[in-house]
């Protein structure tokens, strides 16, 4: 204990020296005794603050010091008793300001601008503190700008109280880096300034989250029991939907600062998770009880209810904070952006144009609204269920193909799950990524991301967002449809492991191909024993570096759960949620058994359908690195189980130009693992292998098979295609048209063979689909589409409608010699 | 009886070239050919440029009818019957060309290879020395027959203004002199010349723009397939004004690039009074659709269609008789 005040009492005097060198001016004694409390404070010792105050030579100081800490521990009226007397002493001093700070955290306005008003405006500055008092009642009065001139007097002040409170203001500027290096020149003037430490982690919470759980523990470590570090614990510990310990840290909170305005509104979030609107209603009230002004506690229970993904509660709770504090930036920004997750892109534009105004530093606020002027160019295609935003250019071409597809997924999702949403679904589809990561996130990047949900509006990437071959959009559309659908039938109350593990099955069951992408690494993560299991797939979805293979297990889960349980125990289970049971509640109603008991019968499922391949892909002993050929024969010839070593050895004979050699620890390599997929897969390399020895049709038998699975490989495609229509293998090229046209719709002249195909087998319905794509598309030669939409139009007996499109290819070509006939046919000549 | 049918349309192409003016008239001399394929540098180039430079002589002389005489080319490794690609051959090439070809014949010249360019200057790297804009500029100002120039390298975009000339239609595969990487515009043009999408108004044949259009499309669906940044794109003076069009822009239905043709021009001739007095008709309702077409911004649109349905109507019926009396 000692050491420790010792540490808290040592360290000001050294800053108090750095500032007289620095500022070339002496330190009053009341400001040591209040800078030492501060710091006392800032690590979290209020025994050692009472100490120090205890001992100040200066009467005023103590008192002041002793005010801090009341603020500290929640006394107001105590600290308000303190200050006042030393406020009307000293209006410019260091308890005027502390008071004013105090009024207007209860929401005594006027009160507190009596009192912070004369400091801001004062400009008899001499000392470090003078610049660091204005700057704090600048802020508190929103004279940001003037804060900043403050700061930037003491920018040289090598002490942690200032850095940290610059830093605080660049956090509110949206400026995270240079809030970052204020905060962290903080802790290297004092490693243990907690504030500075928080600061930190909320500055690179977005870009580096496990930094900000470290300096969060760091924190905890310091200061256990500082209420900033628990408020802070239970924020992260909401955005885990860790509801108990959020509970648990506000209890702590509590334990030392009884009724802040903080834990009462943390408290107002949880109760949206308790108990719904009705329980924020009455949650708010010991926020308004503490400042009726805050708008903090509608704020955080609309982000609460944001996180559930219930987006229209999370608007209308906005909707209050904008009422109780209509100057809440960030505030009018949430609402902005909950009605856009609810399609209500007008009234978000209000809400965002507001909260531009009030603060013009957002990037995401600018981001949204640039994306909304985005959303105005594009053309609104309304269709059944849906609306549809295409871009101008893409819409005609991305219409014929995403209109069937998503009429399809309703109308099956529908019967499946058992409920039809009550409002039209927003479509959104993008032709730059960044787009749709700012209308997603506010924020562009999202790298991994293709499409989203957010219940009733789903945005997602077009094809033309990412290189040909990347993904498929069809998929990411179906996906993103399973989940409005598993949304709905829960009350948007599904767990993210099943709506994900929905979403994914539901590709499987429409495209094999679909959703199987990660079989293989699968199968690997299971043989060491690093898949998740039912029991903790919802961590696993807490956690980016492990999403990829939960979806993939999720997806299994599901699969194994239908197949035992049928779809009738699906949808008890969604409706298990949407009654707001947990999970161990819901396991037993759907299924009749424990999560324990499914864990069970789902590792012997999985073993099951994957158990040779979970074989085949262990990791082999010793691990495979690179070796000279005969190394690799042998480890072949050791193992013959294993995919990686087979691999390896056929890929090292093809680098090693004997493709012959090569074909037989590849073709052994694809016995093991047939789902294989990429250029460098085992099917892949023996289809070029047979290319360049000319067996045509043994490439042709290869890729047909590679991409029954590679349902991406647009390039393998392109190459079945060329095979086929070389061979004459009409349903190798039609299974590849069909391929390319899905996975890159503005490739015209697919369309164009793909119509013709179907055009001569008189299918003329899907005919005119490709020759429409292909139009919007531009196709190598438009009179000859023209012409043949045409035939497929008549061939419907859309007699008026062919006329039409035969005499534009005429317009074009008169002595078009087809078209000519074809007109002479339509009139009955 | 096949021939008939290609003299037919030919026929109803000619009159409608002249009926709309045409700056440049398909010249009624021989067609010509300089093929010239420059320095590879690197073995796959060499293999590279070489199987375009006889993919586009083959197609030259096979689909569109050169004479093989008149098709010179000019190789980094000549074969039988070529020449060495060096600036003083060149020279000579040029010098007979300017003293064999006439205002009546057409001269086709490509370059395949590599470009390197600075500013203004671009040099079309030949074995040895190679040649400046205006050292190719003078080469071919004193030929004195109709000429498109195609410079398929990177690096090529000077040759557009360089080489500008009232009547001559210049072709660059990039435009901008930022544009260094190697092209596949060659490619893309033989692609091109072998597809039958490339007649676009399918008059069975293929004029120069027609080419240059079906090539730029080809390059772009490369780069677009592949997920890249395009590093090429391709423009065409048609005017000789040294300013570059894109393939997306609107060409009037006169552009000479549009009336200059890879193909032989014909001459309909039938000994079938019945006949020629049909093609007669073909051809007199092939000018009054193109006059029509015209006029379209002076008619209101619901006349405009009804007047142009009943000319397609009528041809297309003579054109059926046409083709029923010729036998198809």
């Amino acid at each position: 204990m000692a050491s420790a005040i010792t540490r808290t009492v040592m360290l000001p005097v050294a800053i108090i020296l750095a500032v007289a060198s620095i500022g070339a001016q002496g330190r009053p004694a009341a400001v040591d005794a209040v800078l030492q409390v501060r710091t006392a404070l800032a690590h979290g010792d209020v025994s050692g603050a009472r100490l120090v105050a205890d001992k100040a030579i200066d009467e005023a100081a103590g008192e002041t010091a002793r005010a801090l800490i009341d603020i500290f521990l929640g006394r107001d009226a105590e600290a308000r008793e303190r200050l006042l007397p030393l406020a009307q002493a000293d209006p410019l001093g260091e308890a005027a300001l502390e008071l004013g700070l105090l009024e207007q955290r209860a929401g005594r306005t006027e009160e507190a601008w009596r009192w912070l008003d004369p400091i801001a405006s004062n400009r008899r500055l001499e000392t470090p503190d003078d610049y660091f008092r204005l700057a704090r009642a600048a802020i508190a009065i929103r004279e940001f700008q003037l804060a900043n001139d403050a700061f930037g007097r003491v920018e040289e002040i090598a002490r942690p109280d200032i850095r940290t409170a610059d830093g605080e203001l660049f956090l509110r500027y949206h400026q995270n880096g240079d809030a970052a290096r204020r905060f962290e020149r903080a802790l290297e003037l004092d490693p243990e300034w907690v504030p500075a430490m928080l600061g930190l982690a909320r500055a690179v919470a977005a870009e580096d989250p496990p930094a900000a759980r470290d300096l969060l523990e760091r924190a905890r470590a310091v200061a256990p029991e500082h209420p900033d570090v628990n408020l802070a614990v239970a924020e992260h510990a909401l955005e885990a939907e860790d509801v108990d310990a959020a509970e648990e840290a506000l209890a702590r909170v509590a334990k030392v600062r009884r009724g802040s305005l903080e834990e009462a509104a943390l408290r107002a979030a949880i109760a949206y998770r308790r108990g719904g609107m009705a329980a924020v209603e009455q949650a708010v009230q010991a926020v308004a009880a503490i400042n009726p002004r805050s708008s903090l506690g509608w704020r955080l229970a609309g982000e609460q209810a944001a996180r559930q993904y219930r987006f229209d509660d999370a608007a209308a709770l906005a909707r209050r904070a904008t009422e109780v504090d209509p100057t809440d930036a960030k505030a009018q920004f949430n609402l902005g952006l909950y009605l856009m997750r609810t399609g209500d892109e007008a009234a978000a534009r209000t809400a965002l144009d507001i909260s531009w105004e009030l603060d013009s530093s957002s990037p995401f606020t600018k981001n949204l609204l640039d994306v909304l002027d985005v959303l105005d160019t594009f053309r609104v295609v309304p269709h059944g269920p849906f609306i549809f935003k295409f871009a101008a250019h893409e819409a005609d071409v991305l219409q014929p193909y995403a209109i069937p597809l998503a009429t399809e997924a309703y109308e099956l999702f529908a019967r499946r799950y058992g409920v039809r949403p009550d409002q039209p679904i927003l479509i959104e589809v993008f032709p730059e990524h960044d787009d749709f990561a700012v209308r997603t996130l506010g924020l562009p990047g999202l790298v991994g991301a293709l499409g989203a949900c957010f219940g009733r509006v789903v945005t997602m990437d077009s094809p033309r967002a990412r290189p040909p071959g990347d993904f498929s959009w069809q998929a990411t559309l179906w996906h993103e449809l399973a989940h409005v659908f598993t949304l709905h039938a829960s009350d948007f109350r599904v767990p993210r492991w099943l709506t994900e593990g929905v979403s994914v099955y539901e590709e499987h069951l429409r495209n094999p191909a679909w959703g199987r992408e990660l079989t293989l690494q699968y199968a690997r993560a299971f043989a060491e024993g690093r898949n998740f299991g039912a029991k903790n797939l919802p961590l696993a979805f807490r956690r980016p570096e492990s999403l990829a293979l939960a979806y993939f297990e999720a997806s299994l889960l599901v699969e194994h759960l239908v197949d035992d349980h049928g779809e009738e125990g699906l949808r008890t289970l969604l409706q298990a949620y949407a009654d707001g049971v947990d999970d161990a509640e819901a396991f037993t109603r759907a299924f009749g058994r424990s999560i324990d008991d499914v864990e069970a019968s789902f590792r012997a499922f999985v073993i099951a359908k994957y158990g040779p391949l979970i074989e085949a892909m262990k990791e082999p002993t010793p691990k495979l690195e690179a070796a000279d050929l005969e190394t690799l024969e042998a480890r072949a010839a050791a193992n013959p189980g294993n995919f990686s070593v087979q691999l390896a050895y056929g890929q090292a004979l093809v680098r090693a130009e004997q493709p012959a050699a090569a074909k037989a620890p590849l073709r052994r390599a694809l016995e093991l693992a047939p789902m294989a997929t990429g250029e460098a897969s085992p099917r892949a390399l023996l289809a070029s292998i047979a290319e360049m020895e000319q067996d045509f049709d043994l490439a042709r038998r290869e890729w047909r098979a590679l991409l029954e699975y590679d349902h991406t490989n647009v390039a393998g495609a392109r190459r079945l295609a060329a095979l086929a229509e070389q061979a004459g293998a009409d349903a190798d090229e039609e299974f590849a048209l069909r391929m390319v046209a899905d996975l890159d719709p503005f490739d015209a002249g697919v369309h164009v063979r793909l119509g013709r195909r179907l055009l001569a087998r008189g299918d003329y319905e899907a005919a005119l689909v490709e020759f429409d794509a292909a139009l919007a598309a531009g196709p190598p030669n438009r009179v000859e589409v023209r012409t043949s939409r045409a035939e497929a139009l008549l061939g419907l007996g859309r007699r008026d409608e062919a006329r039409r499109d035969v005499l534009l290819a005429l317009e074009e070509a008169p002595t078009y010699a087809r078209a000519q006939d074809l007109l002479l046919t339509i009139m009955g000549r | 009886m096949h021939r008939l049918r290609v003299l037919a349309i030919a026929l109803l192409l000619l009159a409608g070239a002249t009926a709309m003016g045409p700056l440049v008239a398909q010249p009624s001399g021989s067609r010509h050919a300089l093929l010239i394929q420059g320095a590879s540098g690197e073995p796959r180039f060499a293999t590279m440029h070489r199987g375009w430079l006889d993919s586009l002589a083959a197609l030259l002389v096979d689909r569109f009818g050169y004479d093989p005489a008149n098709v010179t080319i000019v190789a980094e490794r000549p074969g039988e019957g070529e020449v060495h690609a060096t600036a003083e051959n060149v020279r000579t090439v040029a010098g007979r060309l300017a003293g064999t070809l006439t205002d009546a014949d057409q001269l086709l010249v490509v370059f395949i290879g590599h470009g390197t360019g600075q500013g203004d200057d671009a040099r079309f790297n030949l074995v040895g020395p190679d040649l400046s804009v205006a050292d190719w500029r003078a080469l071919l100002d004193p030929i004195r027959a109709s000429l498109v120039v195609v410079d398929t390298t990177s690096g090529s975009f000077p040759y557009l203004a360089g080489l500008a000339a009232p009547g001559r239609i210049v072709i660059t595969a990039t435009n901008s002199p930022a544009q260094q990487y190697h092209t596949i515009f060659p490619d893309a043009l033989v692609r091109a010349l072998e597809s039958g999408d490339t007649d676009q108004n399918k008059d069975g044949r293929i004029s120069v723009l027609e080419a240059f259009t079906a090539a730029s499309r080809l390059v772009r669906e490369h780069y677009e397939q592949a997920g890249i940044l395009a590093t090429e794109t391709a423009v065409i003076d048609p005017t000789g004004d040294g300013k570059g069009l894109l393939a997306t822009a609107e060409f009037p239905s006169n552009s000479p690039a549009a009336l200059w043709y890879l193909d032989a021009p014909r001459t309909a001739t039938t000994d079938d009074p019945e006949l020629q007095k049909l093609l007669a008709r073909q051809q007199a309702l092939s000018e009054r659709i193109d006059d029509l077409r015209r006029r379209r911004d002076s008619l209101p649109e619901a006349e405009f269609t009804r007047q142009l349905e009943a000319l397609l109507t009528e041809l297309a019926e003579v054109s059926r008789e046409v083709r029923r009396r010729s036998g198809e």
